[in-house]
């Protein structure tokens, strides 16, 4: 397990009786940068809430930096861990959501800051100069003291991600971060994420955006009825698609690439 | 006149009874009322059901039921108490049903993306609710706890009922004395209706202050 930071074994995921994620198994080294694409309904963004533990699943393991996720192991057997380890664990994995759910109470800086000072124990000058460094880093320099709801939906979608990043976590998840936005506030958000899969961030991504997937993407993996139906590099998912399923799903595509 | 003026120290002494019945059960209710609420929100099922019996028990119960339960019925428990802590105790209980509705409620109404959030930068129970639930649920739940409040002190006056000398009881012995019955009624609903009105009156500016969406 040397050198990956996210390792899913068999991972089954049931809600009641319907079966959402049925027996999957990724790997990521560090580093690199995952696109998950696929049909909706297909499990993506299960899958990543799993990796954060904001769903519990039934089968298989989930392992971030060599540590079980959610769980411990006892004899087999998944026994749930107390909720103040679990979140433990979910402060090394950064999750950005296509609603952006920033605090509305708090400014722009605060949503960056909390984690830092509360989770991180920074003390307060030292997570206000981190907070400020990110935020400057995705463009809002001059937002720092806006309230969620003075800014636009690419602002907020940035301050969400500043405040992932913030935390240093050992891997970003996306989950469609862009599918909210009005198109032309895309870009900038989009901008921002290739600019850290270049600093070298291991990330996952669940997007619909095939351009994105296809410039900035290490590695695609394609989903369906929740399994790893097709996965490659770039050019060879899009240009060599083996399995009927991805040809049709690509289909949808082709007009807008 | 002369008469209000003589009565006005036992006045004063029930009205500071009432202030102090209702203060107390305000705390109480809405410390079980936390409790209770967020059981009904995040607790596991047997927690859950117990809160549900609770609440949707005692909100048929009529108060005085509530208060002579406690008052006649713990001592052939064994569990002597005094009048006004029975008062107490029975409107705590009464309040804590009905503010444990309305922190399920307001908590409840926030989305469920803000708890997301807040568990994806790490943060634990205790702090989700701290720092990012219930700063926001706030706005939300302070109307209904002011409705609630204001049903506290007016239920306080049942209190009267086993010989606790509130402004209520204060009333009805100056009543009793000087035959002043017409009089000194409209002082008392005077003065309940001054406790209401400011507890409604500081309502609606915290109301304001923690409106964020």
């Amino acid at each position: 397990m040397t050198g990956k930071v996210v390792v899913i074994q068999g991972l089954v995921k049931r809600f009641d009786a319907l079966e959402i994620l049925s027996g999957v198994d990724l790997e990521v080294p560090k580093g690199e940068v995952v696109v998950i694409v696929g049909p909706s309904g297909s499990g993506k963004t299960t899958l990543l809430r799993c990796i954060n533990f904001l769903e519990e699943y039934q089968g298989g393991r989930i392992h971030v930096d060599g540590q079980l996720v959610g769980y411990r192991d006892s004899g087999g057997r998944l026994v749930r861990l107390p909720d103040s380890i679990i979140a433990g664990m979910r402060a090394d994995v950064g999750m950005v959501f296509q609603s952006f759910n920033l605090f509305p109470h708090m400014t722009a800086l605060e949503n960056v800051v909390l984690g830092l000072t509360r989770v991180r124990k920074l003390p307060p000058h030292e997570a206000e100069k981190r907070a400020t460094s990110w935020l400057e880093r995705v463009g809002l320099q001059d937002k720092l003291r806006a309230y969620p709801a003075q800014l636009s939906g690419g602002q907020q979608q940035r301050v969400a991600i500043a405040r992932a990043v913030a935390m240093e976590p050992k891997v970003m998840l996306f989950d469609e971060a862009t599918s909210a936005l009005d198109p032309e506030l895309v870009g900038e958000v989009l901008g921002v994420m290739e600019d850290l899969a270049h600093s070298g961030m291991t990330m996952l991504v669940v997007t619909h955006e095939m351009r994105f997937a296809r410039e900035v993407g290490h590695r695609i993996v394609f989903m369906d009825k929740g399994v790893i139906v097709e996965q490659g590099a770039p050019r060879q998912i899009f240009e060599q698609p083996q399995s009927e399923r991805l040809r049709a799903f690509l289909g949808h595509f082709t007009k807008t690439m | 006149m002369d008469v209000v003026i003589a009565s006005g120290p036992l006045i004063l002494r029930g009205l500071l009874v009432t202030l102090e019945v209702s203060v107390a059960v305000l705390l109480l209710g809405t410390l079980i009322g936390i409790m209770g609420g967020l059981s009904l929100l995040y607790g596991a099922w047997p927690l859950r059901l117990i809160a549900r019996v609770y609440v949707d028990a005692i909100r048929g119960i009529p108060q005085l039921v509530l208060i002579f339960a406690i008052f006649y019925g713990f001592p052939a428990l064994g569990l002597q108490v005094s009048a006004i802590v029975a008062g107490i105790l029975a409107l705590s209980v009464f309040c804590g049903a009905h503010v444990s509705e309305v922190i399920r409620g307001g908590v409840g109404s926030i989305p469920r993306g803000q708890m997301d959030a807040a568990q994806g930068i790490g943060l634990n129970f205790a702090q989700r609710l701290r720092y990012v639930i219930f700063p926001q649920a706030l706005g939300r739940i302070l109307p209904a706890w002011v409705n609630t409040a204001v049903e506290v002190v007016k239920a306080s006056s049942l209190v009267s009922l086993v010989s606790v000398v509130d402004l209520m009881m204060a009333i009805q012995q100056i009543v009793g004395r000087t035959r002043e019955a017409l009089l000194f009624y409209a002082v008392a609903a005077l003065l309940y209706f001054a406790i209401n009105y400011t507890i409604s009156a500081i309502g609606v500016r915290l109301e304001k202050r923690y409106a964020y969406t």
